[in-house]
């Protein structure tokens, strides 16, 4: 029997009373001054979006108002309790220097929607040159070189969407700068699955900043009723757990 | 004042007592979150979730045939290709 990984925390770190995957319990593995929260399971597992909010319903509940581990990406399995304890032996400076920067912090992430009319006046990429829709089905001479143009045509138009989107969101990002212990800028490559957001920012803000934080980001979406700009969070710090 | 009054309630670091998480993220933010990010242990998880790229090249798709489609939380996404 192996072990799925869920966080990482320093001592003090508790089991929540939650299920883990496959309904099992939750137990700590601890080594080098680390506890591992985790639990038993057969094999590696494949993903999916049950999976997937099990394994962040794990994190939240260990995510106190005492303390904050390190979230781990899912997918994480060890065949054994020695696996794993021999993981956080070798990586322990490391995680030690992670768990100290989001200590008593969260994350909150600020998207801008593509729907926001200001975002607009470039047609959505998709519906200006959707692959296969863009370019008739047309056989022969030159088939393959119009194919070509109307995806490097896609490819600017996205590029130049983002490029304005991230310009709208930056007079908010130097408002919450000072709130926030860091900042990450979402690359769009890994958020196919979300079309819909043309830029988004993560924070690691303490929790003393949350209000304030906040404050700022509704002020903005006042000040800026054209934009669709959205926030979620608190959340545990998976963004910045690496 | 006393040298009792001056001693520390306890000498264990705590951390700031504040909002511990309660939200509840869009899906297509959770999976990128928790998919993409967090911290990791072992070299081979890019392997061991191969399915994650599938989940990203073809999410509703993929998604329908590994859940139950009649489990609360298993609606598709939106499609990446038109008419699909």
């Amino acid at each position: 029997m192996g072990f799925y990984l869920y966080c990482v925390g320093p001592p003090g770190l508790s089991p929540p009373d939650v299920p883990g995957l496959e309904d099992a319990p939750l137990l700590l593995v601890t080594a080098d001054a680390l506890e591992a929260c985790v639990s038993a399971l057969g094999d590696r597992p494949a993903p999916t979006v049950e999976r997937v909010r099990r394994h962040h319903r794990v994190v939240r509940a260990a995510t106190s108002e005492r303390l904050t581990p390190l979230p781990a990406r899912f997918g994480q399995w060890f065949p054994s309790r020695e696996a794993l304890a021999a993981r956080l032996l070798e990586g322990g400076d490391g995680y030690r220097r992670a768990l100290e920067n989001v200590r008593g912090a969260l994350e909150f992430g600020v998207r801008l929607r593509a729907s926001s009319p200001s975002l607009a006046d470039t047609p959505s990429p998709r519906a200006a040159a959707p692959i296969g829709s863009a370019v008739p089905p047309v056989t022969g001479e030159g088939a393959g070189r119009a194919y070509m143009m109307a995806l490097a045509r896609r490819r600017d138009a996205e590029r130049e969407r983002r490029e304005r989107a991230v310009r709208t969101l930056e007079p908010l990002r130097s408002r919450l700068r000072p709130l926030a212990r860091a900042e990450r800028l979402e690359e769009p490559s890994r958020r196919a699955v979300d079309e819909e957001t043309v830029a988004a920012v993560a924070h690691l803000v303490p929790r003393a900043q949350i209000s304030r934080y906040r404050e700022e980001v509704l002020r903005f979406a006042a000040a800026r009723p054209e934009l669709r700009v959205e926030l979620d969070g608190p959340s545990p710090p998976y963004s910045f757990a690496g | 004042m006393t040298m009792d009054a001056l001693a520390p309630h306890s000498v264990e670091p705590q951390e700031p007592v504040g909002p511990a998480p309660q939200e509840d993220m869009p899906l297509a933010v959770l999976l990128s979150r928790v998919l993409d990010r967090g911290v990791v242990l072992t070299g081979d998880v890019v392997i061991g979730v191969a399915g994650v790229d599938l989940l990203y090249l073809g999410l509703d798709l993929v998604l329908a045939s590994v859940e139950s489609l009649g489990e609360r939380g298993a609606r598709p996404l939106p499609s990446r290709r038109p008419g699909g």
